[in-house]
């Protein structure tokens, strides 16, 4: 800037020609910029373009699988005649999965309203207490399970026995209470003290209730047949 | 073209020829694939013939705006354009990876947007009634030009949308996006997860085959269940006692106008959430 030819900069530049010797140096900002983020892209064409080749591979996926496979079409339907077993579309199969465990209160109404109430409530935790609803969206899978489970072992040795004395999901009540009491023990214990640590099992229980309801889904659409009973998918 | 317009393409054309100048700039330029389409372009009559088609009266009516070139332009392009102003007019650069948000988002609502326009098309071949509903799927598979790809499309498109709005939610979940200020965002998403849903199961009982007729008498079972009012809602949803005229006629209505129109509605609202509440990582 030693010579003014040009005349922005001399506008910008008031005193050239003024020299000066530097004191010290000190940390900080200089005075008079303002915080530049350079690493920026206009969102038209570098997003948009990326948009639209991600929608256009979909498309172009939906279309190759639809010409490869044709939807499922049986035949027309009869309220007479009741297929062995009715299933439900598969992404309710975790839910009818756990209808076999529990009574239709527990798979049908509980379960889904405190799985969908748990998951709402997820943010609203900060810190370790996140691990509560995760953990308990946990509970809310297993527990029934567990408890279906116990109650088919007693049924198989004294049916009239089960039958007498298992009362509508009370005892998945109980199991749920008591794993909330347990969890909330587990998150307050100094073992998730370090914050690296929550943030694992954060992910980790998270990833293991997917993989719960993941499973409980596939049991239902590739290994459960007539009377609900276990096949394998080559039988 | 407004005189400031022409200016600053006069500017930009300047700086780009500045940074063309540059050997890295050079090698970047080789590489643009835009650069050997212009060059298609400029060739004799090619060149003529673009030319008179973008001076046409027409070509300006379509497109009265000149194709965005500088970066004032292309920013204007998303503040102005109503397609495009769901989006910001610059991002960073971190935000275009694609393992920030694997497009999963953006994917649901494009499967949305296919789901509706083949679900109209499908409108116009099927009547929701016991004596025509069956008949016209196996009309559509044998009758219909390209009626079968059409279901193809609907059918797979909705088991699609479900898996990758669940994917969706696993990605928030892992990258911590529900944290402050977000928190609300993260709420609607769920009851769109759970429209999503609907909306399938609704879809589920049209076609009046066993498979559907039994899922949705299982599915609407687990609502009798629930206490004291069970009976009656599923009285409600089914419009009788057992799966019938009534229950096609309310999952129709259900499907193809209240559960779109709410989830358009939560979608609209999720989007503008998502940027009011800025992008996560320190992207914006």
């Amino acid at each position: 800037m030693t010579q003014s030819g040009e005349d922005n900069t001399s506008s910008v530049h008031p005193s050239e020609g003024k020299e000066y010797g530097i004191l010290g140096f000190i940390e900080g900002r200089p005075p008079h910029t303002v915080e530049q983020d350079d690493d920026r892209v206009s969102t038209y064409p570098h997003l948009v373009a990326r948009e639209f080749l991600a929608f256009g591979l979909m498309f172009a996926a939906l279309l190759l699988v639809s010409f490869l496979f044709a939807s499922p079409l049986e035949e027309l339907a009869n309220p007479g005649k009741t297929p062995n077993p009715a299933k439900a579309p598969w992404y309710f199969l975790s839910l009818q999965e756990l209808l076999h465990y529990s009574p239709p209160f527990i798979a049908g109404v509980v379960v889904p309203g405190l799985l969908v109430f748990t998951a709402c409530a997820i943010p609203f935790f900060r810190g370790r207490m996140v691990l509560l609803p995760i953990g308990f969206l946990i509970a809310t899978v297993a527990v029934p399970t567990v408890d279906g489970l116990i109650w088919n072992g007693i049924h198989t040795v004294a049916p009239d026995f089960a039958d007498a004395i298992r009362v509508y999901g009370i005892p998945t009540f109980i199991l749920l209470i008591v794993s909330a009491l347990l969890l909330s023990k587990l998150v307050l214990s100094p073992m998730f003290d370090d914050e690296k640590r929550v943030e694992r099992a954060r992910r980790r229980w998270f990833v293991t209730f997917v993989l719960m309801l993941t499973v409980l889904v596939l049991i239902g659409v590739y290994f459960r047949g007539p009377e609900w009973k276990w096949v394998w998918p080559w039988q | 073209m407004s005189a400031d317009q022409v200016h600053e393409r006069r500017v930009w054309r300047k700086l780009s020829g500045a940074w063309a100048q540059t050997e890295s700039g050079r090698q970047l330029a080789d590489k643009r694939w835009f650069g050997k389409v212009r060059t298609l372009f400029s060739l004799g009559f090619l060149n003529a013939a673009r030319n008179d088609i973008v001076r046409s009266t027409a070509w300006e009516c379509a497109f009265p705006k000149p194709f965005p070139l500088t970066p004032k332009e292309q920013s204007e392009i998303a503040i102005t354009s109503s397609w495009m102003h769901l989006h910001p007019a610059t991002i960073s650069r971190g935000a275009l990876r694609f393992s920030c948000t694997y497009g999963l988002g953006g994917l649901a609502a494009g499967l949305f947007f296919i789901l509706t326009v083949t679900g109209v098309l499908l409108m116009f071949f099927y009547v929701p009634s016991v004596d025509h509903a069956y008949k016209d799927m196996v009309d559509l598979g044998n009758v219909v030009s390209l009626g079968q790809i059409l279901r193809n499309m609907h059918r797979w498109g909705a088991n699609a949308m479900v898996i990758v709005v669940c994917l969706h939610m696993l990605r928030v979940f892992l990258q911590k996006a529900y944290e402050a200020p977000r928190q609300l965002n993260w709420v609607v998403g769920v009851v769109l997860l759970v429209l999503t849903m609907l909306l399938s199961f609704t879809g589920y009982l049209l076609p009046w085959d066993q498979l559907a007729y039994w899922a949705i008498t299982v599915g609407t079972n687990m609502a009798g269940a629930i206490p004291a009012v069970g009976d009656k809602v599923r009285y409600v949803l089914l419009g009788g006692f057992s799966v019938d005229q009534p229950t096609l006629i309310r999952f129709y209505v259900f499907h193809v106008i209240f559960l779109p129109i709410a989830v358009f509605v939560l979608m609209a609202y999720h989007f503008w959430r998502v940027r009011k509440d800025g992008f996560s990582g320190g992207l914006e």
